[in-house]
Parts: C-alpha cells; sequence; structure tokens
C-alpha cells in the first residue's frame, strides 16, 4: 500500500473544510440551474453527503480490517439528502467531523501490514470490494465533489483562492 | 417519544469527556487484572468502542429515517476492540467525533416528527429495532460504560470528581 495514498486520505478533511471557507449560508444552501451542469446539489447538500458516506465507509473498514469478509449493505445517497433534513445541518461542523473521523482512521490505516489492504468485504451493490480499493475511493470521492464545489463557487463569484 | 431523550443523546458527548478528564495515556490504557469485577478492557479501548459503536448507530438510524425497514448488520464489537490498535489512537479525538456526532444528529432527530420514532430496521441480531429504542439504547449504552469508567478510575486512585 502505497503510504501517500494514506496522508491524502487523512488530508481529505482539511482540503473539503478549505472548500467551504469564505462561504454564507447562503451561498452554501444556492442550488444551482440544471442548465448549469454544475451539479444538482447545494454545496451544503455535498458537504453533508460527504461526511455520511465518510462515516459509514470507515465503520465498513473497520468492519473488513477487524472481521472475514463482513458483509456490506449500502444506503441509498438520494434518500438521505431528501430526508435527513441536510439544509438544517451545519457544514463546517459536518467538515470538522470528517476531518477529525479521518485523521483518526489514518492512524489505523498505517499501523496495517501491506497483506491487510487486500481483505475484503461484500459489498450488496458493488461484490467483493478490497481495503485498498476503499481508501482509493474515498480518496477519490472527495476529489470528485471539490471538482463540483469549486465550479459552484465560480458561479457564485466566490472563486477557491490558491 | 419524550423529546429529553434527544437532549441526553445530544449531551452525551460532554459526558463521556468529563469521564476521562484529568486522566493519562498510562491510566488510559491500564487493563484491570482478571475478576477485578470492573470490566477486562482499558478506559482506551472503552472510549474508542464507544465511537466506533456511536458511528454505526448513527448510520443506522439514518438508514431507519431515509429507508423503509432497511437491514441492518451487527459487527464484532470484540475484534474491533482486539484488533483496530485502539492503543495507538487518541481517545481525547474519539470523545471529539463522538460529541459532534451526537450534535449535529441531534438536529436531525430534533426535525423529525413523532410518529418518524416508530420507524424500524431489521437487525441480524436483534430482529425488528425502531429508532426511538436506538436512541434510548444509545444513551444507555453511553451510561453502561461511564459506569465501568467510574469505577477504573476509583481503581486507579483517580476519582471522578
Amino acid at each position: 500500500m502505497d503510504p501517500k495514498l494514506i496522508d491524502q486520505y487523512g488530508s481529505g478533511g482539511a482540503k473539503l473544510l478549505g472548500s467551504i471557507a469564505g462561504l454564507s449560508r447562503q451561498d452554501l444552501l444556492w442550488v444551482p440551474p440544471a442548465e448549469a451542469r454544475i451539479g444538482r446539489w447545494s454545496i451544503q447538500q455535498i458537504v453533508i453527503h460527504l461526511m455520511d458516506s465518510d462515516l459509514i465507509w470507515s465503520s465498513r473498514m473497520k468492519s473488513i480490517i477487524a472481521e472475514d469478509n463482513p458483509a456490506i449493505l449500502s444506503f441509498d445517497e438520494n434518500k438521505f439528502v431528501a430526508s435527513l433534513f441536510y439544509e438544517d445541518q451545519n457544514a463546517e461542523s459536518a467538515a470538522g467531523l470528517l476531518d477529525l473521523n479521518r485523521r483518526q482512521f489514518a492512524k489505523v490505516l498505517r499501523k496495517l501490514p501491506d497483506s491487510s489492504f487486500s481483505r475484503t468485504g461484500w459489498h450488496s451493490e458493488r461484490g467483493t470490494i478490497a481495503l485498498r480499493e476503499i481508501v482509493q475511493l474515498m480518496v477519490e470521492h472527495i476529489d470528485h465533489h471539490l471538482g463540483f464545489i469549486s465550479k459552484k463557487r465560480e458561479k457564485l463569484a466566490k472563486p477557491l483562492k490558491d | 417519544m419524550d423529546r429529553k431523550k434527544i437532549d441526553e443523546f445530544e449531551a452525551g458527548g460532554a459526558k463521556l469527556g468529563s469521564a476521562i478528564r484529568g486522566l493519562e495515556k498510562t491510566h488510559l490504557l491500564w487493563v484491570p487484572p482478571p475478576g477485578a469485577g470492573i470490566g477486562k478492557w482499558s478506559i482506551q479501548q472503552v472510549v474508542l468502542h464507544l465511537m466506533d459503536d456511536e458511528l454505526i448507530w448513527t448510520a443506522r438510524m439514518k438508514r431507519i429515517i431515509a429507508e423503509d425497514n432497511p437491514e441492518v448488520v451487527g459487527f464484532d464489537e470484540s475484534k474491533f476492540a482486539a484488533k483496530l490498535f485502539s492503543e495507538e489512537q487518541d481517545a481525547e479525538l474519539a470523545v471529539r467525533i463522538l460529541d459532534m456526532n451526537r450534535r449535529l444528529f441531534s438536529v436531525v432527530l430534533r426535525k423529525l416528527p413523532d410518529s418518524a420514532f416508530a420507524r424500524t430496521a431489521r437487525h441480524n441480531d436483534l430482529g425488528v429495532i425502531t429508532l426511538g429504542q436506538s436512541v434510548q439504547w444509545t444513551n444507555e449504552h453511553l451510561d453502561h460504560h461511564i459506569l465501568y469508567i467510574v469505577m477504573k478510575r476509583d481503581r486507579l486512585g483517580k476519582p471522578l470528581e
């Protein structure tokens, strides 16, 4: 396992916090028009989605490390967005929680021998999935959504500063 | 659903924070001798167990709210305690994670109508569980473990003030 990937995983929360810095509540809740083609979720929805998803995936990774090929049940991200009052939660706290959870879990990942990253779970939609793939997926998942946050910020005339 | 249970849920992180205040790493990592009747885990293992368990239960509660009678699966807490390097993790960070998670999720719980607390999931070990029971259990679970932390602190000569 490339230790740089674990570092990237561990620093994903700081990246997310940086990506929403300086945004007002109004900016966070702005829903892009469909024709803008910059995603249909508000930045707020993206951040809470990332928190929900990240917490669930870290629990799944724990099961894969501790148990033998555990069953991993999928969740419906669209129903989460629609039913869990995403607009009433606090985006900065959510990004902060994701950050702390990644920092904590990165400590576990760093202690594992290389062989552990081949350990697997059985995902109800994806089938067999290895720990190594999940760490990679988590890094890509944040980056994917950060790309959309960046586009939304440009449209809001609040571009990300380097 | 008694809404005070949500207040209790929200305040749980602060309670756990107080329960480990003033302890050094050696206290946190002290494993009670067998037969002491104060549990077999170190305080550090208890705290990390609580963090892991909370994150899993919150995810289940989110699924109960958003999905229709979802299937949820148990996890092996003994294997988690044995294999997730709890001694290398940071107990204070674990408390902050649990605390932030409870505060954020309390916002969701407070927005729900009373009827939502009767929503259910199918648990592979526990059978049918409701959202209301899940809130109650997570409260009781924390109190149960805090009691053992208090007993361990007494034994360490660091009683809770």
